[in-house]
């Protein structure tokens, strides 16, 4: 365990070192300091009509727009978390560096996991500091508290985990950071495409076509179905009818894309524990 | 005892060009390491020698074959707390500082914090590196970075160093620095493992040598009894006599102006000789035993055993 902590602490003292997260934080810094700025002291929320949350019309169109800007907002950070850490498997496997890591007494597999939960680390740091802090600020603006937000946190760090282990393990198949990231982001866009797949086939209704997209969407993890199902979490009811409206997620269960996509994170980290133990390095 | 214990390890490769579909790179390799030696392992460019440190580390598995270190199972992973290792064209963390760069790898190597940091300024004094401890490693030159490196593989004090071409990049004195480095841990019973083809470097440290070429093990002694001639001499000589044609047996030739080259065929041979020029009062000025060269008897061998590599 000792040997995974260090491997975990060695990387994100790395990441620290990356400009790329400097400039993260400075997006996330500027981006909260911008939203403490918005005067909503001023803006009205004291519409007539009340929920049956107790709150008025005002405060839950506000938790509903907070909690789905953020969620976009936490896209826009798991694409950017995993372009930065995309150099992350690739780098430590260059030979020289591979050599030393190997040459002490770990195994390639604290090794693996080391990596991979450092990677994890920094993403939810960036992740609590960027959403997290937007989320606190503008909630102690309106005072006005969405204590399901912090579902939204778990949601884009389980995200990333699952992206990062897919980049993790095409980072040991190709030594390159390079091709994991773009099978990463295009797997993200085709989780959205898979998820509205039922609408696609009232245009495309042929049986193989058929099979292999339904193949495909269990098989694959559902990253884009995750962010929004969590982004309904709003605290009031009002809000949960608004968005439910505005998602369509289909029949797909709650507990499926949650349960599925943690099969593909397991799968993806086991090939990879499988193919760096057989490697020769 | 042996430090390094290797029985028949052998490795293949699919060939990258597809050719015969297996490209064997070590071909049956044995020799064992004594401990407390500095043991010198010699080849050309491609013949194997970083190949069979990587497979002793468990970074590259053998395809067949064994071996052991410091008399632990194979793939005891554990044992590597007790052995250091200098990789060739080493790419070292370069956000790191000196002293962070010892500080993590001294933690792989299950070092506290305290003996992390007592080792550290210790070696880094000793590779010469003190007043820049807290410089970033991307700020080195070479030569630095493989003083560095050295300072990596003793920061655990291990009974056991490999270090794959330690000198690569470092100026005259900075090898000698290392020599004298090296040969300061063997008297502290330290055994090292030293892969170089800078051989006239390896003769003057090491013990005894392995010579790989193509991946096999073609020669493996101690350098005295490698480097070491039958009868041969160089003689001095102030005479303006015709050697060669006064002593044909003896063998001699004049090689440059008063020195003359000979041959016996046993040791009493030289005592006669020596007696029969003093007989003829000519001046003796000196005998010097003819030994090769490292770098003479690899040549030989490589070209004894097969072509040159390219």
């Amino acid at each position: 365990m000792n040997n995974i902590i260090e491997i975990i602490r060695f990387t994100f003292r790395e990441s620290l070192s990356k400009k790329v997260f400097l400039v993260l934080g400075i997006i996330a810094s500027v981006f909260i300091l911008g939203i403490f700025l918005i005067p909503m002291d001023k803006i009205s929320i004291s519409l007539n009509s009340n929920g049956e949350n107790g709150l008025n019309l005002g405060e839950n169109i506000f938790l509903f727009f907070q909690i789905k800007f953020l969620s976009s907002i936490g896209g826009f950070a798991l694409l950017a978390l995993t372009f930065a850490n995309s150099g992350l498997f690739s780098s430590i496997f260059e030979k020289g560096t591979i050599d030393l890591f190997l040459s002490k007494p770990i195994t390639r597999t604290q090794l693996l996991l080391g990596r991979y939960l450092g990677g994890l680390l920094i993403a939810t740091v960036i992740i609590v500091y960027f959403v997290g802090g937007a989320w606190l600020v503008s909630s102690i603006k309106m005072n006005l508290f969405n204590w399901y937000f912090s579902v939204l946190i778990f949601s884009l760090i389980f995200s990333y985990a699952i992206m990062n282990s897919v980049v993790m393990l095409f980072g040991i198949i190709t030594k390159s950071g390079i091709p994991g990231l773009i099978i990463t982001f295009f797997m993200y866009f085709a989780s959205s495409l898979l998820a509205s797949r039922e609408a696609i086939y009232q245009f495309i209704n042929k049986g193989t076509f058929i099979t292999i997209a339904d193949s495909l969407y269990y098989f694959l993890p559902k990253i884009s179905q995750i962010n929004d199902y969590v982004s309904s979490f709003g605290d009031t009811k009002q809000a949960n009818e608004l968005l439910n409206q505005s998602l369509k997620l289909g029949t797909d269960s709650y507990t499926m894309i949650f349960s599925t996509s943690l099969v593909f994170l397991f799968f993806t980290i086991s090939v990879s524990v499988k193919l760096i133990n057989n490697r020769n390095f | 005892m042996s430090a390094i214990s290797i029985n028949n390890i052998v490795k293949d490769y699919k060939n990258p060009k597809g050719e015969n579909k297996i490209l064997r790179v070590l071909e049956n390799v044995s020799f064992n390491v004594e401990k407390g030696t500095i043991y010198g392992l010699l080849g050309q460019n491609g013949a194997g020698k970083t190949t069979l440190i990587k497979i002793l580390l468990g970074i590259v598995y053998p395809t067949s074959g064994n071996f052991s270190l410091l008399e632990s199972k194979q793939n005891d992973r554990n044992i590597l707390e007790k052995v250091g290792f200098l990789p060739e064209n080493h790419n070292f963390p370069k956000f790191l500082s000196a002293k962070e760069f010892l500080y993590y790898f001294g933690r792989l190597s299950h070092l506290n914090t305290n003996d992390i940091s007592i080792r550290t300024t210790k070696l880094l004094d000793m590779v010469g590196l003190s007043a820049r401890s807290n410089s970033k490693i991307r700020t080195f030159s070479k030569g630095m970075m493989q003083r560095l490196g050295l300072a990596q593989a003793m920061i655990n004090q291990p009974e056991l160093v490999f270090l794959d071409e330690p000198t690569d990049g470092v100026d005259p004195i900075g090898r000698k620095e290392i020599r004298d480095i090296l040969l300061h841990l063997k008297s502290q019973g330290t055994t090292i493992f030293l892969n170089s083809h800078l051989l006239s470097e390896v003769e003057m440290i090491t013990d005894r040598v392995a010579f790989l070429n193509k991946g096999k093990l073609v020669k493996e002694g101690s350098i005295s009894d490698l480097t070491a001639t039958k009868h041969e001499f160089n003689l001095v000589l102030s005479t303006t006599e015709n050697l060669e044609h006064l002593y044909p047996s003896f063998h001699i030739k004049n090689v440059k102006d008063d020195i003359y080259y000979t041959r016996f065929d046993n040791e009493d041979e030289l005592n006669v000789l020596i007696d029969d020029l003093r007989k003829n009062n000519i001046t003796i000025r000196e005998i010097t035993p003819i030994k090769n060269s490292l770098e003479d008897v690899f040549i030989k061998l490589v070209k004894n055993t097969g072509d040159i590599n390219e």
